[in-house]
């Protein structure tokens, strides 16, 4: 045998031999996670996840660089250390337990909050979420392989992962989340608890200054002598907004135990300090109004909190995860670079959120937010991918160098395709299940208005900027389809406010008829930026002012029904415009808002994005747009008539106005919602400035009116037509002061009518054509794969 | 910036706004009522009943339901669609007689004013607390919400034809001059079938047979207006009136648009016989056909105009 033949076979069994070592270490990464998934014993379900875990990143030793080196070593440290903390803290949850099994834990979390803490931390850890040192060995390995070429594995990567996130998921609900239903047990003693907190300010603080941390991981990667690699700057910048926000979480936490009042108003109350420091940040008009609207949303939110959350337990814990929350959004809408972006994106979008979302702590709850959570989790590991991919094509993290450096390739394409997807999956768009990217009905409700109106923006806030990054130089280029992903983009907001505008025709219950309108009216914001015109773009940004204002004053009109008559579905209501009468006329500003009547926000933003829309050209994005505010109406008039108008039912009879910790916040976002509506140019003046920062022609406004080229409008003037009609049939009103008698509703002299009987319902309300929706629902759902009768309930 | 001229609040309250588009709608009404009692060989009512019938209405005495839900808005909803018709007429060009108000006779805007009636009656009926009302608003909703779709299908198609492939005219008096020049629309065979989905959408929106549904005095006896009397009632009488005319003013603005000289009053005149034309067609068709009942009328809206209106849609995108 000739040497020749003797390379070639031996490269050939080398080849394949890494092939084998794959196949059985892809089996046993899968293996290990089911046994995770399904093992009872506590301590076998870390040991298991972590063999599953170290076994699975073993493909980096493959790559050969001291990049990927470096995230090995980093990598398989964090956990141990991790571990090493979690098998402490599981071995004295097992003594008071006296078992080892995680069924008998159940509840633990709560009844010994201080011992049971580390083992949240490091289940969170373990899943990547920042701040822990996870985060960056994650974000390291994934590096290693985009940097080597292998986009596709680093997805496959970060998105195995999720099978191990349902392993730790587990752990958190039955642990934490679930009752507890024992005898009281006692915490440990502070001195025996010290040598886990111990680690556990290590995995923090490793997670807080990575570049740091990192440094003897590389020494080492650089003593075993394989090829350099230079390691991607991982500092992070930190906006003071946030960092007094998370400062102030703390104090919430520590100060707010006592009474649910005090926390309450001292969360509102810092949220309204942040907004001075704004002023110091530099991170361009676009984002500091974001952050701005951020704050002022959320120092509503935490007043309205004060009353609503009022009978609810721990509330202190609430309101600190909120706050947390906010301060992750702050960072997304002020860090300067996409590394820090993304930091906080997963803060905003990570376990913060989830423990928030789950405060209720009852099944229903519990197991919405995991399936948020799980769905976030998912968009963020594509996001993760993108982000590095951006970083290695252009050797930057900050955006305006990003953008000067901006490289037109393929791998830069599929990275705005991926970002462009999760920020869409971020607004529940879609491409995926409306139902699993919906964030949860069961939360408190003013989690719930603020995610909806606020927090959700961050995806099409975000989608913006990637496009604008992407569309500095040369577009439209063979290797670069920006155009093609943004006309699909505008297609699937078009699509997105049909079908979500046609499941809350069907739906039964307040809030997930909200909720389904968050997503369908993120679909114009949607279409209006996926234009990247003038028009478009400002129309959608106004919509997306417009939207947070009267999207959290329907959520906030639900809330209060909801506390004072205890239900949330829409055919247990009945007449309460008799008993909330401001609650009323707040809800119904709120509808005409939404619906797009003239005087109302909402109408100018629609007007704008339809110009915008015709102005590129698309007629069918155009009509499926109209024509979703139809649909809109159509369901808000069956809210409307069910829940507030018509005979007052059963559970409505004892029902009260709203407490004015509630009344205020709603009042004042109905006034705002009327404000813009008469001068769209308050909300109109910022949203031209951004529009130079994008280097676009700003659009000719004064307080009231719009021109664009031949577009024009001048909302004053229709306004005070629409007065003058009023006056003057206000003026034959008075005129003709006749006599006016009471009476009762005429029933053609049947006398024994209930109130029940003579009510349509919100179930029968739209009994004629609920054939023909459902046979359209039903269509839609074998196409996008929906399943069971998510939407009627 | 308001540019409340002299003339425009002349055009908003006398002509052609205001008392001309009631008066003239009111007598419209009764030339229908009168031309369906001739279809069916009876002698009908004097022309100027419907007016009469207004003047009656003003000295009448009202009755507000103790179970009314809500009273204030019980007695604000009818305001609602007439304030939408008085602008929208006020908005709407008359070709050769009156121009619009320039930038703001915006189509977008037509849209949601159109919308404003329905939203009244909503409104009005769900406020009352009635039964017969709750059904007529759900009928009403069932039926905006397949007739809108047609609608807007038209609105784009005019627009883009308008436009004459280099973009859209939005702008009412544009799509106005463009036919005035090239001729009208209801000319053009690629526009018939739009006008025919317009024509039903008129019928729909004005609930005349085979749409007498929402508020049929047969099954749920008049429905959101049950409850109204006095003024409010007349008020959704005058709103009536006012919207047949908006129906006609944008048939003539989308379709037959064309001028009968350069003389006002010769405009005028072609305006009003154009009008009485297409509203004594309404009276042949409503004297002819029975009532859709709701769920029929709502398939029957969701497939032959939209059907109609797409296929304009489709010749003036790619003919």
């Amino acid at each position: 045998m000739d040497t020749a033949a003797l390379g070639e076979a031996t490269a050939f069994i080398h080849g394949h031999t890494a092939e084998v070592l794959h196949i059985i270490c892809t089996a046993i990464f899968i293996f290990c996670g089911i046994k995770a998934l399904f093992h009872k014993e506590l301590k076998k379900v870390l040991i298991y996840s972590l063999i599953g875990l170290v076994v699975d990143i073993r493909s980096l030793l493959t790559l050969d660089s001291s990049l990927a080196l470096s995230a090995f070593y980093y990598h398989v440290f964090n956990f141990l250390v991790i571990v090493g903390m979690m098998l402490i803290t599981a071995r004295s949850l097992t003594k008071k337990a006296g078992s080892g099994k995680l069924y008998d834990m159940r509840g633990f979390g709560r009844a010994v909050p201080w011992t049971a803490a580390p083992l949240a931390a490091g289940l969170f850890a373990m899943m990547g979420l920042p701040p822990f040192s996870v985060f960056f060995s994650k974000y390291l390995m994934i590096a290693a392989f985009v940097d080597s070429g292998n986009i596709i594995s680093s997805i496959v990567l970060a998105g195995g992962e999720v099978l191990y996130f349902l392993v730790f998921i587990r752990v958190i609900r039955v642990i934490f989340l679930d009752k507890y239903r024992g005898e009281p047990i006692e915490d440990r003693k502070p001195r025996e608890l010290f040598p886990v907190y111990i680690f556990l300010a290590f995995i923090t603080i490793g997670g807080l200054i990575p570049g740091i941390a990192v440094k003897p991981f590389v020494a080492l990667a650089d003593a075993m002598g394989s090829q350099v690699t230079d390691l991607p700057p991982m500092g992070l910048s930190w906006p003071i907004a946030t960092l007094f926000l998370a400062a102030g979480s703390a104090l919430v936490f520590f100060l707010g135990q006592k009474s649910n009042k005090r926390a309450g108003l001292l969360s509102s109350l810092l949220c309204l300090l942040a907004m001075p420091t704004l002023f110091f940040s530099d991170a361009g008009i676009y984002g500091i109004s974001f952050a701005f609207l951020i704050l002022f949303m959320g120092a509503l939110q935490f007043f309205y909190s004060v009353s609503y959350m009022e009978h609810s337990h721990k509330q202190y814990r609430f309101y600190t995860f909120f706050l947390i929350m906010i301060a992750g959004l702050l960072g997304v809408s002020l860090s300067g670079d996409l590394l820090s972006m993304f930091f906080f994106w997963e803060i905003m979008s990570g376990w913060v959120m989830y423990l928030a979302l789950a405060h209720e702590g009852d099944g229903f709850s519990i197991q919405e937010a995991t399936k948020y959570f799980t769905f976030n989790y998912l968009g963020a590991a594509f996001l993760l991918a993108a982000v590095t991919v951006v970083y290695n094509e252009t050797g930057h993290w900050n955006y305006t160098k990003i953008a000067d450096n901006f490289q037109y390739t393929r791998p830069m394409a599929i990275a705005v395709l991926l970002l462009t997807l999760s920020f869409l999956m971020k607004a529940a768009q879609l491409p995926f299940r409306i139902d699993f990217q919906m964030h949860p009905k069961p939360a408190p409700t003013p989690i719930s208005g603020y995610i909806s109106s606020t927090v959700l923006k961050s995806g099409p806030f975000m989608m913006v900027k990637i496009f604008f990054l992407a569309s500095g130089g040369v577009v439209a280029t063979t290797l670069f389809p920006l155009e093609s992903i943004m006309h699909v983009t505008g297609w699937i907001g078009a699509l997105t406010i049909i079908i979500a505008a046609s499941f809350a025709m069907l739906t039964n219950s307040m809030k997930r008829l909200l909720i389904f309108h968050t997503v369908s009216q993120l679909g114009y914001v949607v279409v209006g930026c996926s234009l990247m015109t003038s028009m478009g773009l400002a129309g959608g940004l106004l919509h997306f002012v417009n939207h947070m204002f009267f999207k959290n004053l329907l959520f906030l009109c639900a809330g209060a029904v909801f506390i004072s008559t205890g239900t949330d579905k829409m055919d247990r209501l009945g007449g309460l415009a008799r008993k909330m009468p401001i609650t009323f006329f707040c809800f119904m500003i709120g509808v005409l808002s939404i619906a797009g009547v003239p005087l109302y926000s909402g109408f100018v933003s629609k007007w704008m994005i339809y110009h915008g829309v015709m102005e590129s050209g698309f007629v069918g994005i155009a009509i499926l747009a109209l024509f979703g505010s139809v649909l809109t109406l159509a369901s808000f008039i069956k809210f409307m008539h069910s829940a507030y108008l018509g005979q007052i039912q059963e559970n409505v009879r004892d029902a009260k106005e709203a407490s004015w910790y509630m009344l205020l916040p709603m009042s004042v976002l109905a006034g705002l919602s009327v404000l813009l509506g008469v001068f769209p140019g308050i909300a109109l003046a910022p949203v031209n400035r951004i529009l130079v920062e994008f280097s676009m022609q700003p659009l000719d406004i004064t307080a009231s009116s719009i021109t664009f080229g031949a577009d024009s409008i001048d909302m004053l003037f229709i306004v005070s037509i629409l007065f003058m009609g009023m006056a003057l049939a206000g003026l034959v009103y008075l005129l003709t002061q006749t006599k006016t008698r009471k009476t009762h509703v005429f029933v053609c002299g049947v006398g024994d009518l209930t109130c029940e009987d003579s009510h349509v319902s919100s179930v029968n309300f739209y009994e004629d054509a609920k054939g023909f929706i459902k046979g359209s629902v039903r269509i839609i759902k074998k196409i996008i794969g929906l399943k069971g009768d998510y939407i009627e309930r | 910036m308001i540019t409340l001229s002299a003339s425009s609040v002349f055009a908003y309250l006398l002509f052609p706004g205001g008392l001309f588009a009631i008066l003239f709608g009111l007598i419209l009404l009764s030339v229908e009522r009168i031309a369906v009692a001739r279809f069916q060989g009876r002698v009908g009512p004097p022309i100027y009943q419907n007016i009469f019938d207004i003047l009656k209405l003003r000295i009448k005495e009202v009755l507000i339901p103790e179970d009314v839900t809500n009273r204030f808005m019980f007695a604000i909803a009818p305001v609602f669609g007439f304030v939408g018709m008085m602008t929208a007429i006020f908005i709407l060009p008359v070709s050769g007689v009156y121009g619009g108000t320039g930038a703001n006779s915006d189509l977008i805007v037509l849209v949601y004013l159109m919308a404003l009636p329905a939203v009244s009656h909503i409104l009005g009926g769900s406020a009352s607390g009635s039964t017969f009302a709750a059904i007529s608003v759900s009928r009403e909703v069932i039926l905006m919400f397949a007739y809108e779709i047609s609608f807007i299908i038209v609105l784009f198609t005019v627009a883009l034809e308008a436009g004459a492939g280099e973009g859209v005219v939005f702008s009412l008096k544009g799509i106005v001059d463009y036919q005035v020049i090239h001729g009208s629309f209801i000319s053009n065979f690629k526009m018939i079938p739009a006008f025919l989905a317009f024509v039903i959408f008129m019928l729909a929106t004005l609930e005349v047979p085979p749409f007498h549904i929402a508020e049929n005095d047969g099954d749920v006896m008049k429905g959101y207006l049950m409850e109204y009397s006095g003024m409010p009632l007349a008020f959704f009488e005058i709103t009536h009136a006012l919207k047949l005319i908006v129906l006609l003013t944008v048939l003539q603005v989308f379709f037959m648009p064309g001028i009968a000289g350069y003389n006002v009053f010769f405009n005028l005149l072609w305006f009003i016989g154009k009008s009485a034309v297409v509203v004594i067609g309404i009276a042949l068709i409503h004297a002819s056909m029975p009532s859709f009942r709701v769920d029929q009328a709502f398939k029957f809206l969701m497939t032959v105009p939209i059907l109609l209106s797409l296929m304009s849609l489709g010749m003036v995108l790619f003919l």
